[in-house]
């Protein structure tokens, strides 16, 4: 594959920070020393730059299913139970922390070998099941005899193996194997079903979704759609409505989308959103290895670690579904608890086990900044980490992450007691004297010292763990802005005009699976101001990316340049 | 010709004992051997006389001045972090002085081109491991390293063992994340099988023994035989068919990323008219839900059937991506802090300690593995006399601050900057000969480690001439 290696570094974050903040926002966007290795970044400003081109929805490279997606969709398709995925090798993710870049998922022998176990499995399983026999094997083979049935199965199955209509010779190429797998045999009918489900989960045409090149540039037909649909939203293969709604042409249409989208964000296949998308934009995934100092929190344990994740999940699922701003995410005043995850944040009055809707009005939690998920996996195992932090907020909420520190740097810095009896923030601020780290950390620091009075695994606290000295939740801003403390962070980063873009380029980049150049970022401006003519929603950003050009249409030109 | 049953087999949830007939060697070996051209003494040697190679890697580089040794050859003084050998000392070989130049920030190529890729350490330790090439750097996907040394050698070998040319293994799953500016792809992986594929990775030993031992049946009637292939040709048949009418329709990019969907169909043709060989036993299988040590553990086990059965004779394992290892302690108290960040801490500090716990550990794997290998009879003597193991990393561990908890260097020097010289390499075993063992063997200019997979893919008389971008010759003073 060609880059043009100028138009890709033009993507590089900071760069592209500078370029989206075209106005200044109070934040501002730090440099570095990313020159080095790199052509300078063009300063064309992003509107400046997309009036000069047309956009194009580009064209995404065939799709392997990854393993959450395989899971699911022998979970939909054959009533599967157990999770055939985990045998599968680990995929690669993208750098933007996805796992369905479809230029990075590659295929090789180990998988083709996995594969192929465990469509055998998956067949000898799902033959014996009865929800199986009910769903796909309605016909008579005393009076139709193997053949006739054999055809109406691969009809019925193979579309929504396939996740399209089956051709005529390839309802005959597999029916001949069934009956072969079955040896003419009426008795011995699921033999042969076993086998020729087998041949179409090993089929190319399952393992991978692809969207032909026949006819260049067009729109995607309505079975491509519902396919884009439904790994989008559910992580999943589309269901019947799906299907019938392709079949009957009302996919192609704007009002039939919104329909299925709204059906789909209500419904409880919602959830693989979650792990294909909210886990891994907001890296919330690695908080199942995430393992604080023990003699310092014995209480992190797997509930709670399950609650924050469930927190994470329901607030975001909350704020769509609700239809609430996307500022909400920064500054909302509910979140879900249950007992154990209150108790934590020294949240009274909530008992049980089940995750509920807190009004949080009165105490300092709300959003995703103050959500234990978040203020875990973004500390060091004993103490708390403004850089991490601040890093996290420039580079998921912001898109605009620092540049890498020079490579002789203590990377460290913010970690631990010093010899010279300095405090972390004098050390800190120590640090930011020196011009190579200035400008990036005079961004950072402040951003996350503003969280110092959640500790390393979300619970409040009102002074410094060791030393007991109180909390200094303060920070100025490179402009001499101060702020103070999670509600004065949220503020800013909700007015920053990168934030909605940021959102929406993740989840471009997720919904389409690929990673997105210069010029997709046009079409993220697109989303977003469509969105803000309906109140800037998160769901007006779903909504308006699955109308876009970019969800729908497919243009024959690999490589897209201005 | 051994009798078969026509069953197709179930392996769900059950592996009982049962007697394998495998060994592709014997049947397939020839008609491939004689494609080749020409063949040398040494491959045809290799035919019945395998020399096997294992890949180790573990992250972050070891602290070297408790790893090496102060004086060098046979009767080196043992050290505290080599103490698990001392069972075994006679059968390793510890290696002082190699580097992995192009793993460096700063690279100047043989030809005197510069290059200076900034940060992204942690991406080159893996990447280059077994590549000993530059990565290209990039957070997209436009991908570029090399092949690996496993792969160099799995390609030869495949015309021995055709069906798993080699194993490549990991212990942990879950994401490796990126560094500065590397895409996550290169972290993950230290087996490539080109420039832009690296090759997936086995985490679950169970799969692994499955994959390795599956499909025989000593009952199988030849009725049986021809009726099982050719169902199993009609779903494969099928599956070449989807596949050539998904090309015509489709773009370059789109037919790249089938070529390893056919290659995975074409091995599993191969397997099907795979001959019995000699007998072998693997025994049990592993079970299914083991947690971390227990992956290891069984990860050894599996290896050593696979070179017992001669099923395959490469294996890369990624031992341990870093992380947390609160199962181990130091000073009496659990250690819950990050490897890495622990690695970075100055002379002096107290995680020297912790580190060292782990540095103690991941060495105790390596012993384990070769004892276990040593203890394994092959022709000649042990399976490790007719192997060579190599564990170690593409850092040294002396850039990190805990290189140095001595105190020998200044606080500067011992600050976290990684190098890629001094690896901390251990060889176990003597492929066949190859080398002689039980020594510490001290290289004085950093003479590249592709010098040492140049001797190693000799040893298994596969006689490359050069390797990665430094490797020019065998590496010296082995034998």
């Amino acid at each position: 594959m060609v880059h043009d290696h100028s138009l890709r570094f033009l993507l590089a974050p900071a760069c592209k920070a500078a370029v989206v903040a075209a106005s200044m926002s109070l934040l501002g966007a730090c440099q570095g020393n990313i020159g080095e290795t790199g052509t300078p970044p063009d300063d064309l400003p992003i509107a400046d730059y997309c009036a000069r081109i047309e956009t194009s929805p580009g064209r995404v490279t065939i799709h392997r299913l990854n393993r959450d997606e395989y899971d699911r969709t022998v979970r939909a398709l054959l009533f599967e139970t157990e999770h055939p995925g985990d045998d599968l090798p680990i995929d690669d993710e993208s750098s933007a922390g996805f796992v369905n870049d479809a230029d990075i998922l590659a295929t090789g022998v180990l998988h083709v070998e996995k594969y192929d176990s465990a469509a055998r499995e998956l067949a000898e399983r799902a033959v014996l099941r009865d929800e199986f026999q009910t769903r796909y094997v309605s016909c008579d083979l005393g009076t139709e005899g193997i053949d006739t049935c054999a055809a109406e199965f691969v009809r019925d199955f193979g579309l929504r193996a396939w996740r399209r209509p089956i051709t005529d010779a390839e309802v005959a190429r597999i029916s001949a194997i069934i009956a072969l797998g079955a040896n003419d045999d009426v008795a011995a009918f699921d033999a042969g079903l076993e086998l020729g489900i087998r041949a179409m989960l090993l089929s190319p045409n399952f393992i991978f979704r692809s969207e032909t090149h026949a006819g260049g540039d067009r729109p995607l037909d309505g079975y491509e759609v519902a396919s884009r649909l439904s790994y989008f939203l559910w992580g999943t293969l589309p269901d019947d409505e799906l299907f019938d709604l392709a079949e009957a042409g009302d996919l192609v249409t704007e009002e039939g989308l919104q329909a299925q989208v709204s059906r789909m964000i209500d419904d409880d296949r919602f959830s693989g959103f979650f792990e294909g998308f909210v886990h891994r934009w907001l890296q919330t995934q690695l908080l199942g290895a995430h393992q604080p100092d023990i003699d310092a929190f014995p209480g992190f344990d797997d509930a709670l670690r399950g609650a924050m994740k469930q927190e994470t999940e329901l607030f975001i699922a909350h704020i769509v579904r609700e239809d609430l701003p996307l500022s909400t995410l920064l500054d909302a005043d509910f979140t879900f608890l249950n007992a154990q995850l209150a108790s934590h944040y020294g949240v009274e009055g909530v008992e049980g086990d089940e995750m509920r809707l807190v009004r949080t009005a009165e105490v300092p939690r709300g959003g995703l900044l103050t959500q234990g998920s978040i203020l875990s996996i973004t500390s060091h195992p004993d103490v708390t980490s403004p850089v991490k932090r601040g890093k996290w907020l420039l580079d998921r909420m912001l898109c605009s992450p620092p540049p890498d520190p020079p490579a002789d740097v203590d990377a460290l810095i913010d970690r631990g007691e010093s010899d010279e009896g300095l405090s972390r923030r004098e050390r800190l601020e120590l640090h930011r004297a020196e011009p190579e780290c200035a400008s990036c950390h005079a961004l950072m620091d402040p951003l996350g010292f503003s969280l110092e009075h959640y500790d390393p695994t979300g619970a409040w606290r009102e002074v410094e763990d060791g030393s007991g000295e109180p909390i200094d939740d303060s920070g100025q801003l490179p402009d001499g802005t101060e702020i103070r403390g999670a509600a004065d962070l949220a503020i800013v980063l909700a007015d920053d005009e990168r934030f909605a873009p940021c959102v929406t380029e993740n989840l471009v980049s997720y919904a389409i699976g690929r990673s997105l150049e210069r010029p997709d970022l046009c079409i993220v401006q697109q989303v977003v101001d469509r969105a803000n003519e309906s109140g800037s929603t998160l769901r007006g950003l779903i909504e308006g990316l699955v109308m876009n050009e970019i969800f729908r249409e497919v243009s024959d030109i690999e490589e897209v340049s201005p | 010709m051994s009798k078969k049953s026509s069953k197709p087999r179930s392996t769900r949830g059950r592996l009982s004992r049962r007697v394998f007939l495998g060994g592709a060697g014997a049947a397939i070996a020839l008609p491939y051997l004689e494609a080749m051209s020409p063949m040398g003494r040494a491959a045809r040697a290799q035919m019945d006389s395998p020399t096997r190679l294992v890949f180790v890697h573990v992250s972050n580089g070891m602290i070297r001045t408790r790893m090496t040794p102060t004086t060098a050859g046979a009767g080196y003084a043992m050290t505290p972090l080599l103490a698990p050998i001392e069972p075994i000392r006679d059968m390793v070989t510890v290696l002082s002085g190699l580097s992995n130049k192009p793993g460096g920030g700063y690279y100047v190529y043989p030809d005197g081109t510069e290059s200076n890729d900034g940060p992204g350490d942690h991406a080159r330790d893996t990447g280059t491991y077994l590549t000993a090439r530059r990565l290209y750097k990039t957070d997209g996907s436009d991908i570029r390293n090399g092949i690996s040394v496993d792969q160099v050698a799995a390609n030869y070998q495949r015309a021995f063992t055709p069906i798993i040319p080699s194993l490549v293994l990991a212990t942990r799953p879950g994401s490796y994340g990126g560094d500065s500016g590397y895409a996550p792809i290169y972290k993950a992986n230290i087996s490539w099988a080109d420039e832009t594929t690296p090759v997936a990775k086995e985490v679950s030993p169970r799969a692994v023994f499955e994959r390795l031992f599956a499909g025989f049946d000593p009952g199988e009637t030849e009725a049986q035989r021809n009726r099982r292939q050719a169902l199993e040709t009609s779903v494969l048949d099928s599956c070449l068919d989807d596949l050539r009418s998904l090309q015509t329709q489709l773009g370059a990019r789109d037919r790249v990323k089938l070529d390893g969907y056919l290659s995975g169909i074409r091995q599993l043709e191969a397997r099907l008219v795979e001959e019995p060989g000699h007998v072998c036993d693997p025994g049990t299988a592993p079970p299914a839900d083991v947690n971390f040590f227990q992956t290891i553990d069984h990860m050894f086990e599996v290896i050593k059937l696979a070179f017992e059965c001669d099923r395959t004779r490469v294996v890369s394992l990624i031992l341990d991506k870093g992380g947390t290892y609160d199962f181990l302690s130091a000073g009496g108290s659990p250690i819950s802090q990050d490897h890495h960040q622990m690695t970075h801490l100055e002379a002096g500090n107290a995680d020297v300690a912790k580190v060292e716990a782990i540095n103690a550990w991941q060495i105790q794997q390596f012993a384990d593995l070769c004892t276990r290998l040593n203890e394994t009879s092959d022709d000649g003597g042990s399976l490790l006399d007719n192997s060579l193991v190599l564990f170690g990393g593409g850092l040294d561990g002396t850039g990190h601050g805990s290189g140095d908890p001595l105190g020998d260097l200044t606080p500067r020097q011992s600050g976290p900057v990684h190098r890629h010289t001094n690896l901390p390499l251990l060889l176990g075993g003597k492929g066949r000969g190859a080398v002689r063992s039980g020594r510490h063997v001290v290289y004085e200019r950093q003479e590249p480690v592709a010098d040492l997979y140049v001797k190693m893919l000799h040893a298994t008389g596969h006689m490359v001439d050069t390797f990665g971008i430094e490797g020019t010759q065998p590496l010296d003073g082995l034998d």
